[in-house]
C-alpha cells in the first residue's frame, strides 16, 4: 500500500505529531494531496519578516491556525540603526486575524509596531485568545493592556519582554477580572511607572497556576516578600528593585519568603542591587537554572558568592562587574552552564573600568562543558584566545563578540583576529550564528565561507577590505539566512555577483558601506522576489547617485513593494520612478 | 596631514592597504578630534567622499532612546578610526555601536555614579562606579585589586598586603575632589555622602600628601 492511498484523516494524524516548520514545509512538497491535508491541519506558523507574505495569503493557505509568531524590523533596530516610522506594523495583521483567525490562542510578535488600537481589536474579536508575548515592541501604552485584561477571559500569558509602553495613568491591571483565574505567566518588567499593588497581589492570589511572575522596578524590595508568600509555587521570579533600607527584619522576611519557594529556577530583575540583601535568595540557589543580573551594579565579590551556590546554573546573564575572578569562580561551579551573556557595564568609556578581559572567556570554555551561547563584551582580544576557545567548545552553536573599540587588534601581537574566528568557524561544526569584532581583514571571510556550512545569521561590523569579503561570505555560507552588515567596505560587486544568494536568504542589512544606488537599482530590477529598499532621511538617494546609499535593507518577499513605506524608505524596483512626495 | 599616525604596527601584515586617505574638512561637534584613519583598500576604487563614517560622527540622544539625528550627517567626513591607537578623550558615539539595546543603556545610565581613579606613577586613569559600592572597605579592597600592578619601585607582588599597606598611608594617600572642588582625604564623611560628593579620586604619593595627611582638614558637613 503506498503512503498516498492512506486515508487523509490517518495522514492528518500522523502530521499532527509534526511541530517542526522546516518538517511540516517538507511533507507539504510532496504532493498535492498531502500539500492540502497539510495545510488544513498546520496550527502554527512562524513568520520570520512581516513583509515577506501578506496576511491574506498566510491565513489564505493555512485556515487553521490557532498561533502566529511574526517578527518585524530587521535585528539593528535594537541598536538605532532603523529610524521611526519605518514600519513593522502589526495592525494589518490583526484586522486580518479577527476575520480569518477566530479562534486564535496566541500571538507572538518580535520588534513590531503595536498600537492600542490593535491590542483592543485582538481583545474584541479573538475569543479564546490566550498568550500574548511582545518582545521589543512599541507604540502602545498601558490603555491597549488594559483592553486585552479586561476582555481575553482565558488569559494565560502576557509577556512584554522589554517593549517600550507608554504609561499613562490608569490602573490596567485592575482591569483583571476577578473571574480571571487562568494567568500562567505575566512579565511587566519593562513597565516605567507603578501599578497597583493591591491589584497586583489580588491578581496572583486568585491565578494559582502562575508559574512566571517578572515584576517592573517600582515593585518595592519590602513588598516583594507578601508576594511571594501567595505564591510560592512560582517557577520564574523577576524581582523589582532590589534595594531597601538595611532593616534585619526586612531582610529576614525575605529571606523566609524565598525558602518558601520551592520550585524557583529562573530569577532576574535586581535592579539597584544592594549587596547586603542578596543572600535572602541564598536558599533558592541550589535549584536555579538561570540567572539574569545583567542589571545588577554590583561587583565582582558578591556575584562570586550568588554564582557559586548555583551549581545547576544553565543559563547567566551578567554585567562585566563580574570580572575574569568571577567567571574564574563561574567556570569552577556550573558545570551544567550551556549560555553565558555578558554585557557591559560602560559600553562608551574611553578606557575599561573592570578586570574583565578574554580571560574570563577562556576559562569558562575551559570549564563549562557544555557551554554552546556566548554573547561577550570586552575590550581586548587575542587570536590565541579565541584559537583555545575553539577547540575547547567544537560544540558552540552561538558566539558573538563584541570587542567594544571597533578595529581592535589582537593585544599581544597587533594583528587582525582573523586567525582567531577562524578557528571557531573551522572547529564549531554546528555554528550557527556569529557576531564579528576586532581589526578583521577579507581574511576571516574566506574562513567564514569555507567552514562556516551551518551559519544561519552572521553579524559584522567595521571588518573587511573589499568586496572579496562580502563575496566570500554570500558564496560559501550555505544556510545563511540572515547578514547584518554595517561600516565595512563591501560594494557592489560582491552584491551583484550574488543576488540569486538573496532569495534564499531572509534578509541582507547593510548600512555605511559602499553599494552605490545605480547597484541598487540593478539589483531590484534583476531579481522581482526581492524588496530592495533603501533607507536614506536626508533625500531621495538618486538625487545623488555618486554616493554609496546609506541604509540597504534587502528581503525576499511573495507580496512585492509593501504599501506602508515612510517618505524616507525607497523601494528601488522595476518601477523605481521616484514618488511624488 | 599625514595619516600614518593611526597605526602603532606599521610593519603589519594582514595585507591591508594603508595607503593615505584623503579626508577633507568638514563641520563637526566642538570637541570632536579628526583621529586618522585605517585607510580602506576599497577606496581606491571609489571616489573620495565614500559614505563611511567615522567615530566623530554625531548621534543619538541615549536618554530618550529615540534615534533622531541631532547634525547631518557628513558626507564627506569620512575618516575610520584605527583602532590601534588611543582614541582621542572627546569620542562621540556612533549609531549602532557598540551594539547595546536603547533599553539596557537607558536602565544602566541612571544606575551608576562614574569617578576617575588617578594613582600617581601609574600609566592610565581607571574608572570606578561608586554606587556598586557599599562602604569604604569595598571601595579600597576594589583599588587595591585595580592597582596593584601600578604599585611603583618595580614590585609587582600581587598579595593584597602589600598595596593594603600603601592605602592605608605607607605608600599612597587616597584622596577625592568634593563638588566644592577641594581635595579632602577619603574616610573622612560617610559613605553616602561621600558618593554623592565625589568627582574624582587621586592616590596621592605619601610624599606630596603632606599639607591632606597631617592635619585632618575639617570637613563641611
Amino acid at each position: 500500500m503506498s503512503y498516498s492511498s492512506l486515508p487523509e484523516d490517518v495522514l492528518e494524524h500522523v502530521f499532527s505529531f509534526v511541530q517542526s516548520d522546516k518538517d511540516r514545509n517538507v511533507i507539504s512538497l510532496v504532493c498535492k494531496s498531502w500539500y492540502e491535508i497539510e495545510r488544513w491541519c498546520r496550527r502554527r506558523i512562524f513568520v520570520g519578516n512581516c513583509y515577506a507574505v501578506s496576511p491574506r495569503m498566510a491565513i489564505r493557505r493555512f485556515p487553521e491556525v490557532r498561533s502566529v509568531e511574526l517578527k518585524g524590523k530587521p535585528h539593528f533596530a535594537d541598536f538605532n540603526l532603523v529610524p521611526e516610522g519605518w514600519g513593522g506594523y502589526v495592525y494589518p495583521w490583526i484586522r486580518a486575524m479577527a476575520g480569518g483567525y477566530p479562534w486564535l490562542e496566541e500571538l507572538k510578535l518580535k520588534r513590531m509596531v503595536v498600537t492600542d488600537e490593535s491590542l483592543e481589536l485582538i481583545a474584541k474579536s479573538l475569543k479564546n485568545f490566550k498568550v500574548l508575548v511582545l518582545s521589543s515592541c512599541e507604540g502602545f501604552s498601558t490603555h491597549g493592556l488594559a483592553a486585552i485584561a479586561a476582555d481575553c477571559k482565558n488569559l494565560k500569558e502576557l509577556d512584554l519582554w522589554e517593549s517600550d509602553v507608554e504609561d499613562p495613568s490608569g490602573n490596567w491591571l485592575s482591569k483583571f477580572p476577578d473571574t480571571c483565574t487562568s494567568l500562567v505567566s505575566l512579565n511587566i518588567a519593562c513597565l516605567g511607572s507603578e501599578v497597583s499593588f493591591s491589584a497586583l497581589e489580588r491578581l496572583v492570589v486568585r491565578c494559582p497556576n502562575l508559574r512566571t511572575l517578572r515584576l517592573n522596578r517600582a515593585v518595592p524590595l519590602e513588598k516583594l516578600a507578601h508576594l511571594l508568600r501567595q505564591a510560592p509555587q512560582l517557577v520564574e521570579l523577576g524581582t523589582g528593585t532590589y534595594s531597601a533600607d538595611l532593616r534585619p527584619d526586612i531582610f529576614s522576611n525575605l529571606a523566609g519568603a524565598f525558602s518558601g519557594c520551592k520550585e524557583l529556577k529562573s530569577l532576574s530583575g535586581f535592579w539597584d542591587v544592594v549587596p547586603a540583601y542578596l543572600p535572602a535568595v541564598y536558599s533558592v540557589c541550589s535549584g536555579l537554572t538561570t540567572l539574569n543580573l545583567s542589571y545588577a551594579t554590583i561587583q565582582s565579590p558578591d556575584l562570586i558568592k550568588l554564582v557559586s551556590q548555583c551549581p545547576k546554573l544553565q543559563c547567566l546573564w551578567v554585567l562585566d562587574y563580574i570580572e575574569d575572578s568571577g567567571l574564574e569562580a563561574l567556570a569552577a561551579t556550573c558545570k551544567d552552564l550551556r549560555e553565558l551573556r555578558v554585557f557591559p557595564s560602560e559600553p562608551f568609556g574611553d578606557e575599561p573600568n573592570v578586570s574583565l578581559t578574554e580571560q574570563g572567556l577562556v576559562l569558562v570554555s575551559e570549564g563549562c562543558p557544555k557551554l554552546e551561547s556566548v554573547l561577550y563584551f570586552c575590550r581586548r582580544m587575542s587570536n590565541d584566545a579565541l584559537v583555545t576557545i575553539a577547540k575547547n567548545r567544537p560544540s558552540m552553536i552561538r558566539f558573538r563578540l563584541c570587542i567594544i573599540d571597533p578595529q581592535t587588534p589582537d593585544y599581544l601581537t597587533l594583528e587582525p583576529l582573523d586567525v582567531g574566528f577562524g578557528a571557531i568557524v573551522q572547529h564549531c561544526k554546528d555554528l550557527r550564528r556569529l557576531s564579528l569584532s576586532g581589526l578583521l581583514t577579507d581574511r576571516v571571510f574566506e574562513y567564514i565561507g569555507t567552514y562556516a556550512k551551518k551559519l544561519e545569521m552572521l553579524s559584522v561590523a567595521f571588518a573587511g577590505e573589499s568586496d572579496l569579503g562580502l563575496h566570500h561570505v554570500l558564496s560559501g555560507c550555505d544556510s545563511l539566512r540572515k547578514l547584518e552588515i554595517m561600516d565595512c567596505p563591501f560594494g557592489d560587486k560582491a552584491l551583484l555577483a550574488n543576488a540569486a544568494k538573496l532569495e534564499t536568504m531572509r534578509s541582507l542589512w547593510m548600512s555605511s558601506c559602499s553599494v552605490s544606488f545605480e547597484a541598487c537599482k540593478l539589483l531590484g530590477q534583476k531579481m522581482p522576489r526581492l524588496n530592495v529598499e533603501v533607507i536614506d532621511e536626508s533625500g531621495p538617494p538618486d538625487s545623488r547617485p555618486e554616493l554609496p546609499v546609506k541604509k540597504l535593507y534587502i528581503y525576499r518577499t511573495v507580496t512585492g513593494r509593501r504599501i506602508d513605506m515612510p517618505g524616507f524608505v525607497w523601494n528601488v524596483g522595476e518601477d523605481s520612478a521616484l514618488r511624488l512626495s | 596631514m599625514s595619516q600614518d599616525t593611526t597605526v602603532d604596527s606599521p610593519e603589519s601584515s594582514d595585507g591591508a592597504s594603508l595607503m593615505s586617505f584623503d579626508t577633507e574638512l568638514t563641520l563637526g561637534l566642538p570637541g570632536e578630534s579628526r583621529s586618522p584613519a585605517r585607510a580602506p583598500a576599497f577606496a581606491q576604487g571609489h571616489k573620495k567622499n565614500c559614505t563611511k563614517r567615522g567615530f566623530m560622527e554625531t548621534v543619538i540622544d541615549l536618554n530618550l532612546g529615540t534615534s533622531h539625528i541631532s547634525m547631518p550627517r557628513g558626507q564627506n567626513s569620512e575618516s575610520r578610526v584605527s583602532g590601534t591607537g588611543k582614541y582621542p578623550a572627546a569620542k562621540a558615539q556612533v549609531t549602532g555601536w557598540p551594539p547595546v539595546r536603547s533599553f539596557r543603556k537607558k536602565t544602566l545610565e541612571g544606575s551608576s555614579k562614574l569617578v576617575k581613579v588617578a594613582v600617581d606613577g601609574a600609566p592610565y586613569l581607571r574608572k570606578v562606579d561608586l554606587q556598586i559600592y557599599s562602604s569604604y572597605q569595598d571601595l579600597f579592597r576594589a583599588l587595591e585589586e585595580m592597582f596593584t600592578c601600578f604599585t611603583t619601585r618595580g614590585d609587582y607582588n600581587m598579595e593584597e598586603r602589600k598595596l593594603t599597606g600603601a592605602l592605608n598611608g605607607r605608600e599612597y594617600v587616597p584622596t577625592y575632589e568634593d563638588k566644592d572642588d577641594d581635595w579632602m582625604l577619603l574616610g573622612d564623611v560617610p559613605w553616602k555622602m561621600f558618593v554623592e560628593s565625589c568627582k574624582r579620586i587621586r592616590l596621592m604619593k605619601s610624599s606630596e600628601a603632606v599639607g591632606l595627611a597631617a592635619p585632618r582638614t575639617p570637613t563641611n558637613c
